[in-house]
């Protein structure tokens, strides 16, 4: 037992050393193709991990969570192509307009648990994915808006080389890792770990379920339209499709992939699904089969998805999933609790 | 030991704004409280009083509205007809998470913890819920240790200490019962509301908890609703029977006891 | 003025009869199985990219319609015994395998039929116009109308007054007790998801002449469905008609008169109705 644990912590460490030598200190001896997966796998692992605040630690699916991420992307394209703007009035731009759309959208959704959170924020998405897609004069329609360019930031930062780049992400995927670390592990953050297990209890000891929520979807929001800035500025276009129903179940995917609950999870589970895509799309075109078979093997077979697996398989924890599906099953016979 | 400490003011006895302290006026009073689901009464025309400190019991058989009588306190569903005072505040219509702040604490019939998370886990959610730094979202919560000793202190009292990392839903059904009690203190309710908290215990863990029942706080209200009739009137100081959510009789241990329609509810239910 | 008015009108109401096609579907399977299906939209579409197949093959409309809601009701009765079956009423897992066929299925059909949108072919006595109250109008449409009509009335007989109906309902009220009286449940919610689907299959056969079939309806559509639902109300079949015909008729006069936010413009009854009565407005609490 005490093997274990040893074994899972040294592995954890071993796991993150070789994680940062990977990420920090090789990468000027890659392939720019290999800079640019990374920088991708970076931007849409802080979007994973936005979600997985939502669905991992308060229970919350979010099936429109890809509208906040293409809303900051069109702040910052429309911004950086029509007025010229630097990078911080588009990143500041970029995460205002989520959070204050978030901020309207939360009043619906807060409410809402379970499969109504589903059906509204899947809505509310497709509501945001249709502005774009027909306010044709602001935002290009099905067009979209290219010609993003990275501005260069000035003291030898010039965003416009990929590996330059690369590091500007990577410090913002680590900042945003660190503090994503801090608030679950905040009381808030615990917080939210009892409303995913059991709301009713923390309304009866005391909580405030719904502001919770709220807050929740708002914080999720903000970091989704931070990775939404970066995608504009990486991609150097953006698109209704970048935020349309499909990209809002991608991100999903990720968060199942990799172990809703766990941050880590999730942000590798971006990274094996934007990696698979490439790769496979070079190969063939079938991609959504591909992933939509992968996904429901995993559902089949590991819902608690890959981080919790190979948790599991460390120390006999097998806790998340069952539970959700005890939930779900124990969610018929509470008649008494509303 | 915790469980016997004087339940200081804690801040929020002053909010209140009637001035009113434990001791002054019956702790709960329930007027003609009536809840209805399509057409049935499960609650009908209750009427209640408890005064502080005291140790009622409430018995009748299964489908005489005892747990939705504590859903109706705890505030799960407004009653559809009559009120309910807790020190004198009309509460009927506050929601469920104030009621909490005022200092009424429940345990659940159906264990109802967080079963993914650690003991610790579970208690310290119940320590930070009356307290603004659930909202903190920039410090860890290990930070904080007037959670962390409070936690500790009531993992020492319920003899859990050992257990603190395991998640619940490993432990024994007689552990997860304690946790449903301790959760529920952990708050320093001033009325608690015990749901069947002996159900599904062996004989041995029940008389456990019948000592644990003993050894609370005489400055708490308690309010139990229990079937094991040993546990029932070994607790009780005054006992309320409900029959088809109507009040049948109330009483002491003794004329409870020898109460013949009492008795012919209880064996015709059977 | 009143021509325009009463030309949206019409639109927004044959708009809504292929919603109530799709929804009534949507909301059977989710009120009544308590299954959220992702892939919902994707019967819509696959019935008709069949129905144009057999269209093209027989030229005969009707047949088509039915081969699509067919082959579709088929399918949906798969999906549902072969891999739902394996978490009876854990809405999540359930959801998530939709949406793994969901993904599949747009892209078979993507491989099958190509990316290029298309229009089905109307039957000749259908096509055309008429005049409706001094305006001009497309028979089809009205056509499409008269057949949601038709379906709602017999869904709601089946429903309301028949053995079956009631069957239906027991089973998936209470699992346990329809077993023990004897009705086969697995055969029953096979039937259900089954028929759901053979609704939007058949659906999206008769929409095919409008509104044609392209990569992305199927979640064009399942955005509206829901939309449908949550308003309408779960599980309640005066709440999907309805709730079909508030948002058909929503959305086509936005189209016509903020067509850059028309999307949005369902955004606002959404909204207050979730705010005002989150169940729907015929929704079971």
């Amino acid at each position: 037992m005490l093997m274990k644990e040893l074994f899972n912590s040294k592995t954890k460490i071993a796991g993150i050393v070789l994680g940062l030598i990977f990420l920090m200190a090789m990468p000027p001896l890659y392939s720019s193709y290999w800079i640019s997966l990374l920088t991708q796998m970076l931007i849409f692992a802080v979007l994973a991990m936005s979600l997985d605040v939502l669905m991992g630690y308060s229970g919350l699916s979010s099936f429109g969570h890809a509208g906040f991420f293409g809303a900051a992307g069109y702040v910052t394209a429309i911004l950086t192509t029509r007025y010229e703007m630097g990078f911080l009035a588009c990143f500041f731009s970029g995460i205002a307009l989520p959070i204050l759309i978030s901020m309207v959208f939360g009043l619906l959704v807060a409410h809402a648990t379970g499969v109504s959170f589903l059906i509204i924020t899947l809505a509310l998405g497709m509501c945001l994915w249709g502005i774009a897609f027909r306010w044709v004069t602001m935002t290009g329609g099905d067009n979209g808006i290219s010609g993003v360019m990275r501005p260069d930031l000035g003291w030898g930062i010039n965003l416009t080389d990929p590996l330059t780049f690369y590091y500007f992400v990577l410090s913002f995927f680590l900042i945003a890792l660190v503090m994503l670390l801090i608030l679950v592990r905040s009381p808030f953050g615990h917080s939210l770990k009892g409303i995913r297990d059991s709301e009713s209890r923390m309304r009866v000891l005391g909580y405030h379920t719904w502001l919770h929520k709220y807050l929740a979807y708002v914080v999720a929001a903000g970091f989704a339209g931070a990775a939404g800035v970066f995608w504009a500025f990486f991609n150097g276009f953006i698109s209704p499709y970048d935020m349309d129903l499909n990209a809002s179940i991608e991100i999903i995917l990720m968060v199942i992939l990799g172990g809703p609950g766990t941050l880590i999870g999730p942000a590798i589970g971006a990274g094996i699904i934007v990696f698979l895509k490439n790769f496979i799309s070079a190969y063939t075109e079938r991609w959504l089969l591909i992933i939509g078979s992968i996904y429901i093997l995993t559902i089949l077979y590991a819902p608690q998805g890959l981080v919790n697996l190979i948790q599991d398989w460390f120390s006999g924890r097998r806790c998340k999933a069952e539970t959700a599906a005890k939930a779900a099953q124990a969610e018929e016979c509470k008649t008494w609790d509303k | 030991m915790i469980l016997r400490e004087r339940k200081d003011a804690k801040g929020f006895m002053g909010s209140m704004g009637n001035g009113e302290q434990s001791g002054a006026g019956p702790c709960l009073v329930l007027e003609e409280l009536t809840v209805e689901f399509g057409g049935l009464r499960a609650v009908d025309s209750v009427n209640l009083t408890i005064e502080t400190g005291e140790r009622r019991v409430l018995m009748g058989p299964n489908g005489a509205g005892k747990t939705t009588l504590f859903n109706l306190v705890s505030g799960i569903y407004p009653p559809t007809r009559g009120k309910i005072l807790f020190y004198g505040r009309d509460i009927t219509q506050l929601p469920i998470h104030r009621r909490a702040a005022l200092g009424i604490a429940r345990t659940y019939q159906v264990t109802n913890l967080f079963r993914c998370l650690t003991v610790a886990e579970n208690i310290l959610m119940s320590c930070q819920a009356l307290d603004s730094s659930k909202f903190v979202m920039y410090r860890p919560l290990s930070s904080y240790s007037h959670h962390a000793k409070r936690c500790d202190q009531i993992l020492e009292e319920f003899n859990l200490a050992e257990k603190r990392n395991e998640l619940i839903k490993n432990l024994s059904h007689g552990d997860q019962r304690h946790i449903e009690v301790a959760m529920a203190l952990a708050e320093k309710p001033r009325l608690l509301l015990l749901d069947e908290p002996a159900a599904g215990l062996s004989d041995a863990e029940t008389k456990e908890l019948s000592a644990l029942l003993r050894r609370l706080d005489p400055s708490i209200t308690i309010l139990l609703i229990e079937h094991d009739l040993d546990v029932a009137f070994e607790f009780a100081e005054k006992i309320t029977v409900l029959y088809h959510g109507k009040f049948l009789t109330e009483g002491t241990k003794e004329e409870i006891k020898n109460n013949e329609v009492v008795h012919e509810i209880y064996l015709g239910a059977e | 003025m009143f021509d325009f008015l009463l030309v949206q009108t019409l639109n927004g109401l044959s708009f809504a009869a292929l919603l109530f096609l799709l929804s009534s579907g949507l909301s059977l399977i989710y009120g009544v199985m308590k299954i959220v299906n992702i892939a919902h939209g994707s019967f819509f579409m696959l019935g008709a990219y069949v129905g144009m197949t057999v269209l093209n093959k027989t030229g005969n409309f009707f047949l088509a319609a039915l081969a699509g809601g067919l082959s579709v009701g088929i399918l949906g009765a798969i999906m549902e015994r072969g891999f739902l079956r394996r978490f009876p009423l854990q809405a999540m897992p359930q959801m998530m395998i939709t949406l793994g066929f969901a993904l599949i299925f747009r892209d078979l059909s993507l491989l099958i039929w190509g990316g290029d949108p298309y229009l089905l072919d109307a039957p000749q006595f259908l096509k055309g116009s008429t005049t409706v109250l001094g305006v001009v109008f497309p028979i089809y449409r009205l056509f499409i109308f008269g057949v949601a009509v038709v379906v709602a009335i017999a869904l709601w007989l089946f429903n309301d007054k028949t053995l079956v109906g009631a069957k239906l309902r027991a089973a998936v009220d209470d699992h346990e007790m329809a077993r023990g009286v004897g009705l086969n449940v697995p055969l029953i919610s096979g039937f259900m998801f089954g028929l759901g689907a053979f609704l939007a299959g058949f659906g999206g056969v008769m929409g095919g002449p409008i509104f044609g079939v392209y990569p992305g309806l199927d979640f064009e559509l399942l955005s509206l469905g829901f939309v449908v639902v949550l308003v309408g109300g779960r599980g309640s079949l005066l709440g999907s008609a309805v709730g079909s015909i508030l948002v058909g008729l929503v959305d086509n006069f936005g189209k016509a008169l903020i067509p850059e936010l028309s999307y949005f413009t369902l955004f606002a009854p959404m909204a207050l109705v979730v705010a005002l009565k989150p169940s729907g407005l015929f929704g079971k609490e």
